[in-house]
């Protein structure tokens, strides 16, 4: 597993780690804890490691930038929150929030295409997402739709159909009183 | 498993929700299912299938492909059956009543399979005899024999529906099985030897089935297989019959009450008193009328009506025995007997009716007057088509198959009634029918009076409205629930399992009769 991050604030279950410039996970991306605990990525931020300090204009690109003034990106964290909503252990995901808070300094890796699956032919997945605040997932479809393209992505094409099938029944059930919203996801996954 | 119980009740029935990966084109209306309770398996029958939806939404922008739709089954889109429950099998004993409490919510619910079948519609019964499948399944049906002969029973169809093969399969089980003798009132010469089927194939009648235990008579020597033929005697008809035709053949009824008239004055010499009319002039008719006492007009119009009778050639001014006592010792020595009218009788009202009252008024004079020991050796049942012409509110009482209908039940002789428009029976005779065997019917007023003083009537109706050519619904006492079947071909494969360990009586023991 791929590191890609340390936690380095919490306010249980949304944490905040620290990645690196360029290599942040994607939005909607599933990351999992040193200690099996599952999130998913829900925002970037990039800010000044200098408290009460913000960047100013320079009128250059990224790459001039950093060839002229590379400390300006020195100065500088990459940070990404995550909400943690479950656990994977010896392959069985579940959608339940540990008893207590992750470890600060934990550090987050990247999953694979197998994690999401398992967790997308659980109703309770999208029930914990659909469910939860708006605020701890904000541009909560949108969440979705990329977690879902990143997934069917890595689904051999032969199998593409079926899963959408699983995955959409249970969608649809979690959605039952929300068509519209099930029905712009149907139409931004590409199978 | 096809869904799960939803809500519902007794009275109106239980709503099953279909599980998504049922498609209701496999399921339809008639279907057998089973309701797997905690404490009872509850027995039902498909009346109605529903697609619907949760949301209305899903119609202003419906799912493109087919995997979108097969994503929102059993969701947004969702089909649903509507089940009356009729019979409920306890756990354990395995004993059947008819259905008194409900199962709970999510019981889950499948179609019978053929275990389910053989509990309700098993050989368990007396006299068990497989009339067909269910609908959509090959399991064979069974239904009472025994039953069947204890009471009046009905096969009600259109033309072309299958009444008549529906009908030959269950008298030849009735035969087979020695259940009770059957008079075949035969109109149109279908159950004798052979027989044509609508496409003018030459097919097995009864006759060419079981041999020596059925005879076919005619009232004409034209029909070559025929084993005897009927000759009733003028003294054999009685006032009454003028009056049962005169509804049938709308003779006035001034020509009956003519009839009973000189009969009473004439006695059973009055038929060959009327036609002694035959040719004379007015006055000398006048005369005559004045002498026994009736209107001039109605005696002519009475000689003119009977003129018709003479001209049977079956109805003759002799001595000798009429053929009823024949028909009378073969029916009693369990021989069925098939009546049937070819000739100048060919599909002739006035040779039908004539003859099937007179022979079945003698059968019932015979058992009312049978003393019990004799009586209960002996069951039959009388088979009449068009039978609304006979049974009608008009006609029933001035017939013997009214009485026959409501009151020899008790005297072990039944009526088989083999029609296509129920509507026209009178409703006290339908009430007396103890089985009935609905095959298609198209007249709105027939399906209505099929279900007539029947529990669920409006369900079954539903379910007789989806039926085919062959298929039937079966409801009353030879069942222990409704159920839709679809007629067992009537082929060689029957014939053979017909003939299968049969006891034919031999020509001496039929001499023995006589």
């Amino acid at each position: 597993m791929k590191q890609i991050g340390e936690i380095i604030l919490i306010n249980f279950p949304v944490v905040i780690a620290e990645g690196k410039r360029g290599k942040l996970p994607p939005i909607g991306g599933i990351v999992k804890t040193d200690s099996d605990f599952l999130g998913i990525v829900v925002s970037h931020t990039v800010e000044s490691r200098i408290p009460g300090r913000t960047a100013v204009a320079y009128w250059k690109k990224p790459s001039e930038l950093e060839r002229e003034q590379p400390q300006t990106f020195e100065l500088m964290r990459w940070l990404f929150q995550v909400v943690i909503f479950g656990s994977e252990r010896n392959g069985t995901v579940e959608i339940s929030l540990p008893e207590r808070s992750v470890e600060i300094h934990s550090l987050l890796f990247e999953t694979g295409g197998k994690v999401a699956g398992k967790l997308f032919h659980k109703k309770a997945f999208f029930n914990f997402i659909f469910g939860a605040d708006s605020e701890l997932f904000p541009q909560r479809n949108e969440i979705v739709l990329r977690m879902l393209n990143s997934y069917f992505s890595s689904v051999p094409e032969e199998e593409r159909k079926s899963e959408y099938v699983k995955i959409f029944s249970n969608l649809a059930r979690v959605l039952r009183n929300d068509y519209p919203s099930l029905k712009k996801l149907m139409d931004g996954v590409r199978v | 498993m096809i869904g799960f119980l939803k809500s519902g009740s007794l009275e109106s029935g239980f709503i099953v929700r279909l599980s998504g990966d049922v498609n209701p084109e496999t399921l339809r209306i008639g279907d057998f299912v089973v309701i797997n309770g905690e404490l009872y398996d509850y027995f039902g029958i498909i009346e109605d299938l529903v697609i619907t939806s949760s949301s209305e939404d899903v119609f202003f922008d419906p799912p493109e492909s087919e995997y979108e739709k097969e994503a929102l089954k059993g969701t947004f889109i969702f089909s649903e059956a509507l089940v009356s429950p009729y019979l409920m099998v306890e756990k354990g004993t395995g004993s059947v009543v008819s259905v008194k409490t409900i199962p709970q919510h999510f019981s889950p619910v499948k179609k019978a399979l053929a275990e389910d079948f053989a509990k309700i519609f098993g050989e368990n019964v007396e006299n068990a005899f497989s009339v067909g499948t269910p609908l959509t399944m090959e399991e064979p049906i069974y239904i009472s024999l025994k039953e069947l002969s204890k009471r009046n029973n009905a096969i009600f169809g259109i033309t072309g529906s299958g009444k008549t093969f529906l009908a030959r399969i269950i008298f030849s089980g009735m035969i087979k099985q020695n259940v009770s003798s059957l008079l075949i009132f035969d109109m149109h010469n279908e159950y004798g030897r052979f027989a044509k089927s609508e496409d003018k194939k030459k097919i097995k009648g009864l006759k060419a089935i079981f041999d020596n235990k059925v005879k076919v008579f005619d009232v004409s020597k034209k029909n070559e297989d025929a084993d005897e033929f009927i000759t009733i005697p003028y003294k054999d008809i009685k006032a009454a019959d003028v009056e049962m035709l005169s509804t049938i053949l709308n003779f006035s009824d001034k020509s009956a009450e003519t009839a009973f008239i000189i009969e009473r004055k004439k006695g059973t010499g009055w038929l060959e008193y009327v036609l002694s009319l035959e040719g004379l002039g007015e006055k000398e008719l006048a005369e005559r009328a004045e002498e026994i006492g009736v209107n001039a007009s109605a005696l002519g119009a009475l000689v003119r009506h009977l003129l018709k009778f003479k001209r049977l050639g079956f109805i003759k001014n002799t001595n000798e025995e009429s053929s009823v006592r024949k028909i009378l010792k073969y029916l009693k020595a369990g021989v069925s007997v098939v009546v049937q009218f070819s000739g100048n009788a060919a599909s002739n009202p006035l040779a039908y009716f004539t003859v099937a009252n007179v022979i079945s008024r003698r059968i019932h004079d015979e058992f009312v007057n049978m003393n019990e020991e004799e009586r209960e050796k002996s069951r039959v049942m009388i088979v009449i088509e068009e039978a609304h012409k006979l049974l009608s509110t008009e006609s029933k009482e001035k017939n013997i198959f009214g009485t026959i209908a409501r009151e020899m039940r008790k005297f072990n002789v039944t009526l088989f009634i083999v029609d296509q428009r129920p509507s026209e029976i009178d409703a006290d005779v339908l009430s007396q029918v103890g089985t009935r065997f609905v095959l298609q019917l198209m007249d709105e007023k027939d399906m209505n009076a099929v279900f007539q003083g029947v529990g669920g009537g409006a369900k079954l109706k539903k379910i007789l409205r989806t039926l085919q050519p062959r298929e039937a619904l079966v409801f009353g006492y030879a069942v222990r629930m409704p159920i839709a079947v679809r007629v067992r071909e009537y082929g060689e494969e029957f014939f053979k399992e017909m003939k299968e360990g049969l006891k034919i009586p031999t020509d001496e023991a039929e001499e023995d009769l006589f």
